[in-house]
């Protein structure tokens, strides 16, 4: 899944600490940050500049309860 | 100047020595302007890095003085309050800061431990980079100055406020009480008043004091990390005690500080207890050294020592004489001259303080105080306990019990 373009980023973050399972973002480059950790936010923060690489990184769940949590931001 | 120009001159003048960045915020959170680039980091940092919850619950219970926000990335900012008639119209804020090259470093570490790519790590790093390491001094004097651009009001840095963190259930007295602490009390202040003595045979009191306790208790899942703190306090109270002692406050503050270095330097928990012993051995030998060059005499000040250490059995002057070397007449004579009271006045003295001790921070009855430091009779001990501290023993344990 990727994120939908034009996302409030901070909405998105804060909704992480409800999910049931560790949410995942993966950038093209082989990078892999799991949200719920403070320094992986500041990581995916810091490129929030970089639209492209947020729109080509891919979100991996591990719950599928999460996929509803998180579906206002997210997109196949 | 109106506010706003206090404040840009004010950042202007941080930024000659550290470059801080000014936010300014609605009362509800709204960012009204920063100066920081949106690269080092995002604009909307009140969200991210959760500060919203604590800054609102602080304004909204009327805060005012400057208000310290710091995260778990070790980055701190400090927030400042606008009134106008009484109501909240502005929060600035300035920041980000690390307070130490330690957190900096930290992050980097952990950062290394994730197998970033090299450009998202480069990246990173470049920014970590760019925000400034600022003392946590110098910082809390920046906080007083912030406010007082914004509210001409001068306040001190205890004025300085912090978010409240009691998340846990209020501490229970009785839960907190561990029968694990039985006798350590006791043990560590005779070790520390044998250490401010220059006491040579403090090794013996170490011993005991080791075997009651491995030091702070609390698990941080890192061994070395727990006996480092733990020395770190053994440190500070051996520093202070030998202050007290008579070693000079220069000399004792800057062995803290080149033990203090060393302890952090250690690799293994055999070259800590070694660092250790050599610390306390120094410390004690220039206690000594520092007595030494007063007026009381090595003869005299070992038989002190030795008073201190057997203070619990029945001292004699003659083999205390003995033990000095002199005849009992001259020794009396000299101990009087040098220490300014009688060796039996000493004595007593010595043993009254070890019954102060006893008092507090053990359960032993009066009668087994007595015994034990060979007294002869509780009234007398009762008697005399009475003349030297103004109470009886009694109401001297209701008072400063500490077990």
């Amino acid at each position: 899944m990727h994120l939908k373009p034009n996302i409030d980023i901070m909405e998105f973050l804060k909704k992480i600490p409800k999910c049931e399972s560790d949410v995942y973002f993966e950038t093209p480059d082989g990078d892999i940050l799991v949200l719920s950790s403070a320094l992986s936010q500041y990581i995916f923060c810091s490129i929030i500049n970089q639209p492209e690489l947020l729109q080509s990184g891919v979100i991996r769940l591990v719950k599928s309860a999460d996929k509803r949590l998180l579906s206002e931001f997210l997109c196949d | 100047m109106n506010i706003e120009e206090k404040l840009l001159f004010f950042d202007e003048m941080l930024k000659c020595n550290y470059r801080v960045y000014l936010w300014s915020y609605c009362p509800d959170l709204t960012l009204i302007r920063t100066n920081c680039p949106s690269d080092l980091i995002t604009s909307d940092v009140v969200s991210f890095l959760n500060f919203a919850d604590s800054l609102m619950e602080y304004a909204k219970n009327g805060g005012r003085y400057p208000f310290i926000l710091d995260t778990p990335l070790s980055l701190i900012w400090i927030a400042a309050f606008e009134y106008e008639d009484d109501v909240l119209s502005k929060i600035h804020m300035i920041g980000p800061a690390f307070t130490g090259k330690n957190s900096l470093l930290l992050m980097r570490k952990e950062l290394d431990e994730r197998e970033l790519t090299v450009k998202l790590r480069s990246k990173i790093f470049q920014q970590l980079d760019d925000i400034p390491i600022i003392p946590t001094t110098t910082l809390f004097q920046y906080a007083v100055m912030f406010h007082y651009c914004i509210t001409g009001e001068r306040v001190s840095t205890n004025d300085i406020q912090f978010p409240d963190f009691h998340t846990e259930d209020p501490a229970d007295d009785i839960r907190l009480i561990s029968e694990e602490h039985r006798g350590i009390w006791l043990a560590e202040q005779t070790l520390i008043g044998m250490i401010r003595d220059g006491n040579p045979d403090y090794k013996k009191a170490l011993e005991k004091s080791s075997a009651l306790s491995n030091g702070i208790k609390f698990d941080v899942g890192d061994t070395m990390r727990q006996q480092k703190s733990s020395v770190h306090v053994l440190l500070t109270l051996t520093s202070r005690a030998t202050i007290e002692g008579g070693l000079n406050p220069s000399i004792s503050y800057t062995l803290s500080d080149y033990y203090s270095q060393r302890i952090e330097n250690s690799k293994t928990t055999s070259e800590l207890t070694a660092l250790c012993r050599t610390m306390l051995e120094d410390y004690v030998q220039r206690v000594r050294q520092a007595r030494d060059n007063s007026s009381v005499s090595r003869q005299i000040r070992n038989i002190c020592d030795y008073i201190t250490t057997h203070v619990a059995e029945k001292l004699l002057i003659d083999s205390l004489a003995e033990k000095a070397g002199y005849t009992e007449y001259y020794f009396s004579h000299k101990f009087k001259k040098e220490i300014g009271c009688s060796v039996n006045e000493f004595i007593q003295k010595e043993k009254l303080e070890r019954a102060k001790l006893l008092l507090c921070s053990t359960k032993m009855g009066i009668q087994e105080i007595s015994d034990e430091l060979s007294f002869g009779s509780r009234s007398y001990f009762s008697s005399l306990f009475r003349s030297y501290t103004g109470i009886s023993p009694s109401e001297y344990r209701e008072n400063h019990l500490k077990i």
